[in-house]
């Protein structure tokens, strides 16, 4: 989930790419919050790189933390 | 992780808490479309997944039709509840009752023109005061419903907790439930409730009495409660919903809908409330619109602050644990060596202008040598230093004590910048009035920030919440708002203006990329070593030059290149000096900051370099020895010097540090409250209130923001707003380049350069005020809480941001100078330099000397290309000290009002047509140079 930094609302990368149709801007890469229509970049590829590399590297559980909520 | 689990019940136990009785008769029901159906509405405000719950209750078998008269969608379907059928409506998403789009009319009218066997709000459980003020304006109706409080996982997430039992107790008639629709936790309460209310609406569908309000419904001031009986007074019976509502509604005022509630409620009504509600208006000082929803919402509030808990989220709060040693020993390490770079820089400047900039100068370098010096002890008191001594170990106290790490590094951050705002005031007071400097501003600072930090220490964490919403009052509040935004943009211009493009770029522009400081020629040497080495002819401390001298006979052709650096009026050599030959085979021979060279070729020539990576460059196609390619790749208009460097070197440190502070802003939820702000003075110039979300947009991406200029409503306002975006809304990169011209020159000017940006807004906005006709509609806009940023969540933003940047920029930064190399190569440019000059050197007042016309007439033109594009080329003048305070003005002033981009341009005639797009073209850019030459002026007739 992606969280608006203008109004708060959370929502899925696929409803922040739905201004793409019918967009004149190509492949501009931002998302737009369907609630306010604030538009900012999704995420760093870079940034997600790196992530992804030190969570295989610690390879860290989901903490019972998470669990515990649901129950 | 604790977590409390009020706000979720099991659906046995809410059907032991009835709001109505069991026992339904089917066929008593309402329903029109057939025999025994029932109907019930689902209501809410966009987004908060009332789709989710529709499908839930519904499946998939859905029809979706026009709502009579209107392009809006409305779908219905059926479920089958015990042994009744039901039809459920899923009504467009709204905010209020009073429609301000035809959406929420469409909603409006469902819910008023039919009688209901049931409601159902989808509220989010995030947001739950702006839940409640729907609710309380549905329990106006007089039409019993079930709030469903969804998002229940995402409340959790963060941290919060409903105690449903209490809200129940406060929205008497309402059934209260929690869900999480889309992981179908909590719907069959909502299914339960609609089976145990059949009897219920039997009774309500026979129209046997008008509807009574829910006891929850808001009670109104004395002089709303006698207007709004007067109109129910006036309203012709029956009506499916309470009068009550209808009065509300009317009383509101129809904004912007169909006459429809008019028509039902009746002209006698309409009259009524139309001099009541004026007369209203008059007594409170707002209209009674806003009058109505303020009531609501401090009812909605009351009940929030009652039933909802904030908790903190994390394990710390479980544990009791405390930040870790090593954490803290390195937070309070980096507050303390602030700390002292601040109070040092204080204490060793001596004018009260640059003590404004106290870490202006201080690179990595610079602060370690400068720390460990003796310095420190002889110039620092003893009183500096015991301070100093003691904010470390309290830093470290305030880590261990707050528990959360993240708190305590942001309320060590409000430590420091409390006494740095404290030293800053004093200084500016002592400056202005007109006293030497003396320390004295300096101790206000420390004591200042000791202070704070002694509030930090003794602050209960617990506390944070309310520290937050004071915060967020304070932000929107008319007149400490706009102190608060003083303060943010002046930390902005610190970081992005101060560390950005001068700590920043110097190291990336000097250190890395760099430049050739002197360049010699290898044909004349000077055979008289002394007198060569002797000459002064550079005036500037610290400029570098390159002596060419015989070495030994004339006929042996050996050349000596010494290096040489003007300290205290005179040149010295300079050891430490990289000077490379082109053709490097020539060199016989490196000495310390010289080389000797034999047998060079005519047209040789020696350079003396800053950095690495264009030496590098150069050096590599020196020896390709292709003239053009070194040209095209490392020459004046060099895709890797130029193009490369200013995206790289000159432009993106400064962004880099911009889409921090930006994300800063964001993550802290000021934004939302920057607009709130910027919608008082939109809405003093006449202009809509949903203006600010494009402008605020603006202040990323001009481009992008004209593209949201579309949630105007008419096409006057989305022409207006594309055209004050052109015009006065500077971008990100744009903003950042005038953060770092406004090092280069005096406050003064940054003054007029804020003058004349605004004074244009208001200007434009004023005209179109009388241009546009009627009436300005509402802006509304959720507030998240003030939240303290992740430093994680930042960095990623910010790489976010700059990849975006990257890929954006540096095409355009090549193209424009791949365009600039064209023009140079075929000799076209002196055609851009001959027509610009009247411009820049007659009307702009820029001089001649060192080419400086020419290249701001080379700025101007790759301007357009990219607007950074060309205000780079301006910062790479004023760096190189060829622009006066009043030609940075200039610049900036001009720079600002042209139109950024050339693919704003493309957007423009995109949104607005062809047509329009070239008259806006065709005014920004003469006014844009007239206003330049009337900063201009106005620095000549006041000597600046």
């Amino acid at each position: 989930m992606i969280d608006c930094s203008m109004c708060g609302h959370s929502f899925t990368p696929e409803e922040g790419a739905a201004c793409r149709s019918g967009c004149p801007v190509a492949g501009c890469g931002m998302v737009t919050c369907p609630s306010c229509g604030f538009e900012f970049p999704p995420a760093s590829k870079i940034v997600s790189f790196v992530t992804n590399v030190t969570n295989l590297v610690r390879r860290r559980p989901r903490s019972a933390a998470e669990g515990a909520s649901r129950g | 992780m604790t977590f409390s689990f009020d706000a979720l019940r099991g659906a046995s136990e809410e059907a032991k808490v009835p709001p109505f009785s069991e026992g339904a008769n089917p066929s008593g029901s309402a329903g029109e479309e057939a025999v025994g159906m029932r109907r019930a509405l689902l209501v809410g405000q966009p987004n908060v997944g009332k789709s989710v719950v529709f499908g839930a209750l519904t499946g998939t078998y859905v029809t979706v039709s026009n709502y009579p008269g209107t392009t809006v969608e409305i779908t219905r379907g059926h479920a089958k509840l015990g042994d009744v059928p039901w039809e459920i409506i899923d009504t467009p998403g709204t905010h209020n009752l009073v429609p301000m789009s035809e959406d929420e009319a469409v909603t409006r009218d469902l819910l008023v023109s039919e009688r209901h066997d049931a409601l159902v709000q989808v509220g989010d459980a995030k947001s739950l005061s702006r839940t409640l003020l729907l609710a309380l304006q549905l329990a106006e109706l007089g039409v019993p419903f079930c709030l469903d409080l969804n998002m229940l996982d995402e409340a959790r997430a963060r941290g919060l907790t409903i105690d449903l039992d209490a809200l129940e107790r406060e929205l008497p008639g309402v059934r209260v439930n929690a869900s999480t629709a889309t992981e179908n936790e909590g719907l069959e309460a909502v299914r339960e409730y609609l089976r145990t209310h059949a009897a219920r609406s039997d009774r309500a569908a026979s129209g046997e009495a008008d509807r009574a309000p829910l006891p929850c419904a808001a009670r109104f001031p004395d002089d709303v409660e006698a207007a709004l009986a007067d109109i129910e007074a006036h309203i012709r019976s029956p009506q499916p919903v309470a009068k009550r509502a209808l009065a509300t509604m009317l009383l509101a005022g129809e904004r912007g809908a169909s006459g429809t509630l008019s028509a039902r409620a009746g002209a006698d009504a309409t009259r009524v409330a139309k001099e009541r509600g004026a007369a209203l208006a008059r007594a409170h000082g707002v209209p009674a619109f806003a009058l109505l929803s303020r009531l609501r919402l401090s009812r909605a509030q009351a009940i929030v602050r009652l039933v909802q808990r904030r908790e903190v989220l994390t394990s710390a709060t479980a544990t009791g644990e405390r930040a870790r040693p090593t954490t803290a020993v390195a937070m309070a390490g980096v507050f303390g060596l602030l700390a002292a770079l601040t109070v040092d820089g204080a204490l060793t400047r001596t004018s009260v202008a640059s003590k404004l900039d106290p870490l202006a100068s201080y690179g990595v370098v610079a602060i370690a040598s400068r720390i460990a010096s003796r310095d420190v002890f002889a110039q620092w008191n003893a009183v500096a230093l015991v301070l100093l001594a003691i904010a470390v170990p309290a830093a470290f106290a305030v880590v261990r004590r707050q528990t959360r790490a993240r708190s305590a590094s942001w309320k060590l951050v409000a430590v420091f910048t409390t006494g740095w705002a404290a030293y800053w005031v004093s200084a500016l007071v002592q400056g202005l009035a007109g006293g030497p400097f003396t320390s004295a501003p300096v101790y206000v600072g420390v004591v200042a920030g000791a202070v704070a930090l002694a509030v930090a220490f003794f602050a209960d964490p617990a506390r944070d919440a309310d520290v937050s919403r004071a915060l967020g009052r304070t932000a929107t509040h008319p007149v400490w708002g706009l102190a608060v935004l003083a303060v943010v943009l002046l930390l902005a211009y610190k970081v992005v203006g101060v560390f950005g493009a001068g700590t920043a770029v110097d190291f990336i522009e000097n250190r890395i990329f760099g430049s050739p400081v002197a360049t010699t020629s290898l044909d004349a040497p000077a055979a008289d070593a002394t007198a060569a080495l002797a000459t002064h002819d550079v005036a500037d401390e610290g400029a570098v030059r390159l002596v060419t001298l015989s070495d030994g006979p004339a006929n042996a052709r050996r050349v000596r290149v010494v290096s040489q650096v003007k300290h205290d009026g005179t040149y010295v050599a300079d050891p430490a000096a990289s000077i490379d030959v082109y053709p490097a085979s020539a060199v016989v021979e490196r000495r310390p900051g010289e080389v000797v060279v034999q047998n060079t070729p005519r047209g040789a020539e020696a350079r003396e370099w800053s950095g690495f990576v264009n030496r590098v460059a150069f050096g590599f196609f020196a020896w390709l020895g292709i003239p053009i390619v070194t040209a095209f790749f490392v020459g004046p208009y060099g895709m890797l010097t130029m193009g490369v460097t200013y995206a790289v070197a000159i432009v993106l440190p400064v962004v880099a540090t911009f889409f921090f502070v930006f994300s800063m802003l964001e993550d802290s939820g000021y934004l939302p409250r920057l607009a709130i702000m910027a919608n008082r003075g939109l809405r003093s110039m006449g202009l809509n209130g949903r203006a600010v979300l494009p402008m605020v947009l603006g202040l990323g991406c001009d481009t992008m923001a004209t593209l949201t200029a579309r949630i105007m409503e008419t096409r006057k306002e989305r022409t207006l707003v594309t055209l004050l975006l052109a015009l006065g809304v500077p971008c990100s990169s744009q903003l950042s380049v005038i953060f770092a011209l406004m090092q280069r020159t005096s406050h003064v000017a940054t003054l007029v350069w804020l003058a004349v940006v605004i004074g244009t807004l208001l200007t434009v906005g004023w005209v179109a005020a009388r241009v546009l006709p009627g009436e300005s509609s509402d802006f509304l806009l959720e507030m998240p809480p003030m939240r303290q940023p992740m430093v994680g969540n930042l960095v990623a933003k910010t790489m976010a941001r700059l990849e975006w940047y990257l890929k954006e920029a540096v095409p355009l930064f090549l193209a424009g100078t791949a365009f600039l190399f064209v023009l140079d190569a075929t000799h076209s440019l002196v055609y851009v330099h001959r027509i610009g000059e009247p411009i820049v050197n007659h009307v702009l007042g820029f001089g001649r000397e060192g080419g400086v016309a020419d290249r701001v007439s080379e700025a101007l033109l790759v301007g357009f290309l990219r607007r950074d594009f060309g205000a780079a080329g301006m910062l790479d003048l004023a760096r190189a000290g060829k622009l006066s305070p009043a030609d940075v003005a200039v610049s900036m002033v001009t720079i600002t009002l042209f139109i950024p981009c050339i693919a704003n341009v493309f957007m423009m005639a995109k949104e607005r047509g062809w047509k329009v797009a070239g008259a806006m073209s065709a005014f920004i850019f003469p006014y844009a140079i007239a206003v330049g030459a009337l900063v201009r002026f106005g620095f000549r007739a006041f000597g600046g």
